[in-house]
């Protein structure tokens, strides 16, 4: 009994705590009055707190206090991030943002589908958005059915909320999760004719797990809301790393435009889409992406040619992926200083070591290098052609 | 290892230099030494070429499922920047909305919804009973009184509705009180006044400091001391009331002279203002820019009808203060 009232004391400071803080920075990020401020100050609180409540993992971390307060600060953040920004700036970043994300979902199945056609196909998708998060948001808060925001705050609480509704994670089968626009929007090019078989299964049950999702809303929004804080390691981390260190070694070496180039092939765009989002011709696409062929060699090769070989399995130790025989032919094609710098490699050195040892330049060392390891991804190739 | 998937993964790596799409290669760079074109041997080992990306880099729709990554941030932003030029010229609508537009910082309240102003604290500060109450929760009284002074339901039943906001959580107890408190005076009412007031007075804490029931009957004692105020209540017999309203821009004289046919109202302004009268039958206003005398007059008043007299002093934008006039048959007055 006494342990239940210190609970309930307990969590009617906080309340107060958490009000007057959320209040106050609120009064303060957008300068308007306290009566304008308080009811969006008490549905972020109501919302912190309900996800602490409901949240085994929040109530097992015996640090209530500072959830709610994270909670109801990141809200905050977000919604004077989108009042700062007015109306129609902040629903420009809003549909911007939220079309990103879908982009490379929303599509006519089995038809080359242009970036003009997925754009007018994404803000059909998106208007229906609108509407469903508009329903969310008044459900979740228990507000009328016929609420609509009034005020730039409350505008701006809607975008807010809105971000974060598309954003919420999905559990899916086996562990794995999906943001809910995602989960829309598949959907949604489900629907767009014509039928297709790809990906029919994976629709299906992101449109199963969907409507389960409405049914146990509370539920649902908490499993959503606890996934989407939590970090799961990628899976596969070498590949990882190969991605990220040619990312930071594209921008080290100034190319911003290869970079870009990067990412859209790795979402699988055809070329088409890729000149149309890059604002490129062609010829221009084409000579950006031998420039990117360039660099990635100097990357794979050069720079990070240790990393890259271990991703796929052909380190050094394991004779660089040749069969006995390929690797008996590629030492009789050295000449004695390529013999040398192998020996040297195999033994651990360092670049500098090896430059000192065969009194060459680090650059001529890792020109060496990198010409010994072509020749024998071309030993390789020829085994598998 | 195994050799099927040591192909693969060099097949992978093929692709990755490899662009589906390019129309030529050029030899001025260094390109990776291919034996064949890599989509035709990838077919036979892993279907298509397409699906050898995928199981690279874990693109299409396997590659959604993971967590945010390096190029995924690159991708969104490219992706965004693009989007604003191109939303910039058509900005979406919400489902409420019929055209962009902005959102008015706040939405002004209706006078009705408004508190009373302050200023008009100032006279019933210097009551008996209402001086002893903390400024806010005399504020809200007021607020109520006012609101109420024109209903024409039971005494009981009024104190009960101006003071239960005040005590959400003691509603039972507001009956009974109310009931002592409206006990006639000469049975129990200076006495009980004096008595409340003297306990309360004893407290170290005064009013914060009394119990519930203490403080229901304070706040009914001083809701009554306000109303009676606020009343102005004339007959053939009684035919003059006056009222004194003390500001700080000093005071309010209000003056109702009920002359048969006609209700004349007369208030002495100490700024600029105005008064507005209205009933059911009536709604008339007089305004002045600067201090002096405001007259009203309402023919034929209707008997045991209720008629609002509203006072608003100049710069003010808040709720007046609101008077209840009545004229009543000699016998009731």
């Amino acid at each position: 009994m006494t342990t239940l009232l210190m609970l309930e004391e307990t969590s009617t400071t906080l309340v107060e705590a958490l009000n007057t803080e959320v209040l106050q920075l609120l009064k303060q990020g957008t300068r308007t009055s306290e009566r304008s401020c308080q009811t969006v100050a008490d549905r972020i609180c109501s919302e912190s707190l309900r996800i602490c409540t409901e949240s085994q993992r929040i109530q097992d971390s015996g640090d209530v206090k500072s959830w709610a307060f994270n909670l109801a600060n990141h809200r905050v953040e977000q919604c004077i991030r989108y009042y700062k920004l007015s109306s129609e700036r902040g629903r420009i970043e809003l549909h911007s943002t939220l079309s990103a994300i879908i982009y490379r979902y929303i599509s006519v199945p089995y038809t080359q589908t242009s970036y003009q056609a997925r754009l007018s196909l994404i803000e059909d998708f998106l208007q229906n958005f609108y509407s469903e998060a508009i329903n969310a948001f008044r459900r979740e808060n228990q507000m009328t059915a016929d609420y609509q925001p009034r005020t730039a705050l409350e505008l701006a609480e809607y975008m807010a909320f809105t971000e974060r509704y598309g954003k919420r994670r999905i559990p899916l089968r086996r562990g794995r999760s999906q943001q809910l626009i995602i989960l829309r929007a598949q959907t949604f090019s489900k629907q767009q004719p014509p039928e297709t078989a790809v990906d029919i299964e994976q629709a299906t049950e992101a449109a199963n797990e969907t409507e389960q999702g409405w049914k146990n809303a509370p539920i649902q929004r908490l499993r959503e809301e606890i996934l989407l804080q939590s970090d799961s390691p990628p899976e596969d981390n070498l590949r990882e790393r190969v991605v990220d260190e040619l990312m930071v070694y594209l921008k080290e070496k100034k190319q911003e435009d290869c970079a870009d180039y990067f990412s859209l092939r790795l979402m699988d765009l055809p070329a088409g889409e890729i000149e149309e989002l890059l604002g490129l011709t062609s010829r221009q696409r084409d000579y950006l992406q031998q420039r990117f062929k360039y660099h990635l060699l100097r990357f794979a090769l050069t720079h990070h040619w240790e990393l890259v070989h271990e991703w796929l399995g052909i380190e050094l130790e394991k004779n660089l992926g040749l069969t006995p025989q390929q690797w008996d032919h590629l030492q009789e094609k050295m000449d004695q200083s390529q013999t040398k710098l192998l020996q040297l490699k195999q033994q651990g050195l360092s670049d500098t070591d090896i430059s000192q040892t065969l009194g060459l330049s680090l650059t001529q060392i890792r020109k060496h290098w990198s010409k010994l390891l072509e020749q024998a991804w071309e030993l390789r190739n020829l085994s598998v052609s | 290892m195994n050799s099927e998937s040591e192909n693969l993964k060099r097949l992978l790596l093929e692709f990755l230099t490899f662009d589906r799409s390019a129309s030529s290669i050029s030899g001025s760079e260094p390109t990776l030494p291919t034996g064949s074109n890599p989509s035709a041997v990838c077919a036979s080992e892993v279907g298509s070429d397409a699906v050898s990306f995928d199981f690279l880099f874990e693109t299409g729709q396997s590659f959604n499922f993971g967590d945010k990554t390096t190029v995924q941030d690159r991708f969104h932003t490219l992706l965004k920047h693009r989007f604003q030029t191109e939303f910039a010229s058509r900005p979406p609508l919400f489902p409420w909305e019929a055209e962009v537009r902005e959102y008015p910082a706040e939405i002004p309240m209706p006078v009705y919804a408004q508190p009373i102003s302050r200023l008009w604290l100032e006279n019933p500060l210097q009551f008996s009973v209402s001086s002893k109450l903390p400024e806010a929760v005399l504020h809200r009284l007021l607020d109520r009184c006012q609101n109420m002074a024109q209903s024409t339901q039971k005494q009981g039943v009024k104190l009960v509705k101006i003071v239960e906001s005040l005590f959400p959580d003691s509603l039972e107890a507001l009956e009974p009180i109310a009931n002592i408190v409206l006990t006639p005076a000469y049975r129990s009412g200076p006495g009980l006044a004096e008595a409340t007031l003297q306990e309360v007075e004893n407290l170290a804490g005064g009013y914060e400091q009394a119990t519930p029931e203490q403080q229901i009957a304070l706040t009914m004692l001083a809701s009554m001391e306000i109303m009676s105020v606020l009343a102005l209540t004339v007959s053939a017999a009684e035919p003059v009331v006056g009222r004194d309203w003390v500001t700080p821009q000093g005071v309010v004289h209000v003056n109702v002279n009920y002359m048969g046919t006609v209700l004349i109202v007369n208030a002495t302004m100490p700024t600029g203002g105005s008064i507005q009268l209205v009933g059911a039958d009536a709604d008339s206003q007089s305004s002045r820019p600067e201090a002096g005398m405001l007259t009203l007059a309402q023919s034929a008043p209707v008997i045991g009808s209720s008629y609002s007299l509203e006072v608003s002093l100049e710069n003010d934008c808040r709720q007046p203060l609101r008077f209840s006039v009545m004229v009543v048959e000699p016998s009731e007055g």
